[in-house]
């Protein structure tokens, strides 16, 4: 482990990183070397505290740079607003059809429980895929729990926003059955 | 013709974060609210009970003493498989043994000096993790809506392209429904690190049952103990022929000797007073996300090697790391701080988008003052909750049956906001 001094180099780093960025987004014009600035200290704090400490020190890193970022929204919340007339913020409508309660039902079963059913499948062949390729039995196996909370919410995510109901089950059916045969198999490779 | 493609996405995204966040608001609150109030376990416990015997250290002779104690305590009845000594830790300098079915404080010589009373911390604790729900279920769901803030978050962002140009933005001021989008969109794009890391952390927390329940049947004949000892390691085979206890002092010994920069937490007993038994100590690495190491003894003292969390596969030192990514447990009181603060920007968050989309239903004509009073009721209902359970719990004492009173107070709030609605409606 690196000096206790390159933990606190990496979090005065972040804060750095989202100063430059508040003065970024704050002119008015955007200055893309600025923004990169930004970004890069940014980027250059979590390196700094990956090098200290690996995910520790990057845990840390995230929240003093989301906590600086905190004060500056609060700092903006608190200016007095320039007068004017008060207006409702334009906001896209959504979609005006109405679905019946049985096409909402199944769009329910969709993107829930047979989008996490597709997951755990695909994570499970992806195991059998680790394993069958010299990884760890740990490995693999972590793999499968830490892949489903990941793949379900983006295949949810995903089917949700298709309108054909084919589409959606080619989505979710045509990865799973890919991987189904892997999944079979299992035991036999581990 | 990219622009409609881009307009389409983001209507698309929009409309997914509508359905699923009012699908999972009122639980994704109450969920939220109870795991920033859970980032304080360790400190609740203190004020439960402030008379508990606290200690820097305890000597290994007086945590030998301890246990003796306790399974003393339990002879003529059936014995515990475990024994637990919670050792003292900065943030709860306390040592406690825990059985099967009971758990005390001891003093620093390993007296027993009370039974343990931390009723509110535990259902706290049962309302976050499982909804007061039996734990198959409770937990799936609340895995579930981890994995929902997920989608939310991902949805989210693809439905507001301006949402990192306009971060800095925040009208507060306004007290309009301006200012409702501008502290919903501000407070998720800020937070979001923590919010994925929370969902996502949870989520593997929560669908352990599912996860792993598919993995021992898919590999594992079904058998979940052998799908998940390749990452935290596998017990030995049981003997259940009666022996002496464990001696457990030259285990902490080792330890002080062999480890001086690694700090024990908990030394777990298995199955005690029995030939099969073992002993592990867990114990915390400084500067690391992972919860800690286990270290194997027998029931001599012999060192019998580490499960590999702390330095063995990629994969071992992710699984240990995620309970303490998940509570805040990794950087002593500011990072605590950190968590109660961005915990409540997450509950902000999800109230405020249920009421962005109640006012959106107003600007477009069909208002639902019933359910805006209804939404209210829970926003207020949840921590209203927990501060008369907690209220309850000081004036009363340990033995109240937290769960209904729990519940019976979100109802409560939630039927005084609807009625007096519905009041006003028929003023009007």
């Amino acid at each position: 482990m690196l000096g206790q001094g390159l933990i606190w180099f990496a979090l005065a780093l972040s804060v750095l990183g989202i100063v430059i960025l508040r003065v970024s987004w704050g002119r008015t014009g955007r200055s893309s070397t600025l923004n990169t600035l930004g970004w890069g200290t940014v980027v250059l704090a979590v390196l700094a505290a990956g090098a200290h400490s690996g995910a520790w020190g990057i845990a840390n890193v995230s929240l003093c740079a989301m906590a600086a970022a905190g004060v500056f929204l609060l700092l903006d919340a608190a200016k007095p607003l320039a007068k004017r007339k008060k207006s409702a913020p334009k906001v896209r409508s959504l979609p005006a059809a109405r679905r019946s309660t049985g096409k909402a039902l199944a769009t329910f079963l969709i993107a829930g429980p047979l989008s996490l059913l597709a997951s755990l499948v695909i994570a499970l062949a992806l195991r059998d895929l680790i394993a069958a390729t010299g990884g760890s039995e740990a490995n693999a196996n972590v793999t499968v729990l830490a892949f489903v909370p990941l793949a379900w919410p983006l295949l949810s995510f995903a089917v949700l926003t298709m309108r054909s109901r084919m589409r959606q089950f080619a989505w979710l059916s045509a990865p799973a059955l890919a991987c189904l045969p892997l999944v079979l198999v299992q035991g036999a490779v581990i | 013709m990219r622009k409609d493609a881009e307009n389409g996405l983001v209507q698309r995204s929009l409309a997914a974060h509508s359905t699923i966040g009012l699908i999972c608001c009122a639980l994704l609150y109450l969920i939220c609210v109870s795991g920033t109030a859970l980032v304080l376990y360790e400190e609740w416990q203190r004020l439960e009970q402030p008379g508990a015997p606290e200690m820097a250290t305890i000597a290994p002779a007086s945590v030998q003493r301890a246990a003796q104690n306790v399974l003393q305590r339990e002879e003529g009845s059936p014995t515990t498989t475990h024994l637990y000594v919670h050792l003292p830790v900065p943030s709860l300098p306390r040592t406690t043994v825990t059985t099967d079915t009971q758990a005390f404080h001891v003093d620093g010589d390993g007296a027993v000096v009370e039974p343990e009373e931390n009723a509110w911390a535990e259902f706290l604790l049962a309302l976050h993790y499982r909804l007061n729900l039996p734990a198959t279920i409770g937990m799936t769901l609340v895995g579930a809506f981890g994995a929902m803030i997920v989608a939310l978050s991902v949805s989210g962002i693809l439905a507001h392209p301006r949402i990192f140009r306009d971060a800095f933005r925040l009208r507060a001021r306004r007290w309009d429904e301006v200012a409702t989008v501008d502290w919903h969109n501000r407070l998720a794009v800020w937070t979001l690190p923590f919010a994925l890391a929370i969902a996502l952390t949870g989520s593997v927390i929560g669908l352990f049952y599912v996860t792993a329940g598919g993995l021992a049947y898919a590999g594992y004949e079904g058998d979940s103990e052998a799908a998940i000892a390749p990452i935290f390691g596998d017990e030995p085979a049981e003997n259940a022929a009666p022996a002496p206890v464990a001696n457990l002092v030259p285990a902490l010994e080792y330890m002080a000797r062999e480890f001086p920069e690694v700090r024990p937490s908990y030394v777990i007993l298995h199955d005690p007073g029995t030939v099969g038994q073992h002993v592990q100590i867990v114990g915390l690495h400084p500067q690391r996300l992972i919860f800690g190491e286990y270290y194997a003894f027998d029931a001599n003292g012999r060192f019998h090697g580490t499960a590999g969390l702390a330095d063995g596969e990629i994969g071992q030192q992710l699984a240990a790391s995620v309970y303490n990514l998940h509570f805040g447990n990794f950087g002593g009181l500011p990072v605590k701080i950190a968590y109660i603060l961005f915990g409540l920007a997450l509950c902000i968050v999800v109230a405020t988008g249920t009421f962005i989309w109640l006012n959106k239903r107003e600007r477009q004509g069909s208002g639902a003052p019933l359910l805006r009073a209804g939404w209210w009721g829970l926003v207020v209902g949840v921590p209203a909750g927990l501060v008369t359970t907690l209220a309850v719990r000081l004036v009363i004492g340990n033995e109240v049956a937290f769960v209904p009173i729990y519940w019976a107070t979100c109802l409560l709030v939630l039927v005084g906001f609807v009625s007096r609605e519905l009041a006003q409606k028929r003023q009007n």
